[in-house]
């Protein structure tokens, strides 16, 4: 089995390489359409309860139907390849990253904002330095979930013609071939912990004040 | 207009006039500080909506019985003058919910008076925007309110930062306060706030809060939450910058040893009243109310118990 995979890997090392771009190139762009998604959204909902139940709830509906069956529902209207595929797993990724947005911004203690403003900060110089810096860790954690997420899922994406490394787990489907099956799994979860740690690293760096609150 | 052109003829303009100021709260009250998100106002206005008539308080559950109570409103501070002059450190003793911080907070803005008139240095402050108001006066709370995501010495910079003072001039400014608050500037310039202790970041606090020279500072017990050792430390330290500084020092506090320590005249509040404002001395002698009695027998009886017990252990050592 081990041979068969990595003598699978030798021979179709360009096509692995191109897989596995694609396939990152897809979550990307759907991780970052749901940030421009989320983030927004999630301040608004932070600020006015009334608009949070309006803001989320589509997202929640959305997120209980498959990944899959939205996929095929988006066929009719964005047709086939990546683009119903990043759709989808944008739909996927917004939820997390709009939720923790919104607890992000709520965990803002009041008195910290208050100092703010009592010291002379406008609103806006209030939100830029204090409540934006201070509900990142959170939207960060956020992110992440939804990054690792969204690569897994991503697998799905070559089910309707989008490439990726879904590919080498649908060909191993199609041909019974559990060393495709396996290599492809494999490659998708690796990638996917890789993709987490370095968004660990990242994480680190943006906010080393975080690490030493650990600490204490 | 004519009435504070009179007074400057007489005496100098006092630093903070209170003239007969109301503030009432009730539930809405929250919304009109935009800073802080409400939460649950929304849904709890909406049930009050349903349940619509105050008069069914006796009525009612327990629990909205309370929700009413607060929805018909209280006065947090009731019909309150007083004159603050120039340079005093005027300390403002009342237990809680007397509307001490009310007053503090209504003085830089972050509530707004429903009745009367603050003025600052002959100037109402009503008339003043929010903004540059407080960036003439130091706010310093009991949390200290540092910003975790700052170092100490972004954090003292901030106000000059953002008044875009030059990056030299910020340095040497934070160098000095630090000093002023007692912290070795090059020890302690680029530690988070998580790496100090309370006492600490109360120092931070306070340096942060005179970054601009301040003519006034407000400080919302600050002390509250450090040790008893650490609080006579601050308190001393405190002392020092007032006479370093010489700006007008409004301390808020419901420790009576602190305020009468702290005070050259003391504020005495109870359930939004001033019942007396005079020297430590005075008030002692001659206490202008029973609260005001009460407080201060109380005071000498806890005084009394360390007296009492000190003698207690002397002779138990013989």
């Amino acid at each position: 089995m081990w041979e068969k995979m990595l003598a699978y890997i030798v021979t179709h090392r360009a096509a692995l390489l191109v897989q596995t771009g694609t396939h990152l190139w897809i979550s990307l762009a759907a991780l970052a359409a749901a940030v421009l998604i989320g983030v927004p959204c999630g301040y608004l909902a932070a600020d006015s309860p009334g608009m949070e139940k309006w803001i989320s709830a589509p997202f929640h509906v959305l997120r209980v139907i498959p990944s899959l069956a939205i996929l095929v529902l988006l066929i009719p209207i964005a047709g086939t390849g990546a683009l119903p595929a990043v759709i989808a797993l944008t739909i996927l990724a917004v939820p997390p990253v709009l939720l923790n947005t919104i607890v992000g911004f709520r965990d803002v203690p009041p008195f910290m904002t208050e100092s703010a403003a009592g010291m002379g900060m406008t609103d806006k110089e209030i939100l830029r330095k204090v409540r934006i810096p201070l509900a990142m860790p959170m939207i960060f954690a956020g992110i992440r979930t939804a990054l690792v997420e969204v690569i897994a899922s991503a697998a799905l994406a070559a089910r309707i013609g989008a490439g990726g490394l879904g590919e080498v787990i649908f060909t191993g489907l199609g041909l019974n071939r559990m060393d495709l099956l396996l290599l492809g799994g494999v490659l998708v979860a690796a990638l996917s912990l890789l993709c987490g740690g370095l968004f660990d690293a990242i994480t680190g760096i943006l906010m080393p004040y975080r690490n030493l609150a650990r600490q204490q | 207009m004519n009435h504070s052109s009179e007074k400057e003829g007489l005496c100098a303009v006092p630093a903070i006039e209170y003239r007969n100021v109301y503030k009432r709260f009730d539930r809405t009250d929250g919304k009109s500080l935009r800073v802080r998100p409400c939460r649950k106002g929304g849904d709890k206005r909406k049930k009050q909506g349903e349940e619509s008539c105050p008069d069914a308080e006796a009525s009612a559950g327990a629990s909205s019985a309370g929700a009413l109570k607060e929805e018909s409103g209280f006065y947090a501070v009731n019909n309150l003058s007083a004159e603050i002059r120039d340079g005093e450190l005027i300390t403002i003793l009342g237990s809680s919910g007397c509307g001490k911080t009310t007053l503090l907070k209504m003085t830089n803005r972050l509530y707004e008076p429903d009745g009367g008139s603050i003025l600052l240095f002959g100037e109402d402050i009503q008339k003043q925007d929010p903004v540059q108001l407080r960036r003439k006066m130091g706010y310093v709370i009991q949390q200290a309110g540092l910003f975790p995501h700052m170092t100490v010495e972004d954090n003292v910079s901030v106000i000059p930062r953002l008044l875009k003072w030059e990056p030299a001039r910020c340095r040497d400014r934070v160098t000095e306060l630090l000093e002023l608050v007692g912290l070795e500037p090059d020890q302690y310039r680029s530690r988070y706030p998580s790496q100090l202790s309370g006492g600490q970041q109360q120092r931070v606090g306070l340096a942060r809060a005179l970054a601009t020279k301040p003519g006034v500072m407000l400080l919302d017990e600050p002390f509250g939450a450090v040790d008893a050792i650490t609080r006579l430390n601050l308190q001393n330290e405190l002392l020092r910058i007032h006479r370093e500084t010489g700006g007008t020092f409004l301390f808020v506090t419901h420790d009576i040893h602190e305020a009468f320590r702290l005070g050259n005249r003391v504020m005495i509040m109870n359930g939004g009243r001033l019942l007396q404002m005079d020297t430590p001395e005075t008030i002692v002698r001659k206490p202008a109310d029973p609260f005001v009695e009460t407080l201060i027998r109380s005071a000498m009886e806890q005084e009394h118990f360390w007296n009492s017990s000190i003698a207690f252990d002397r002779g138990a050592d013989k």
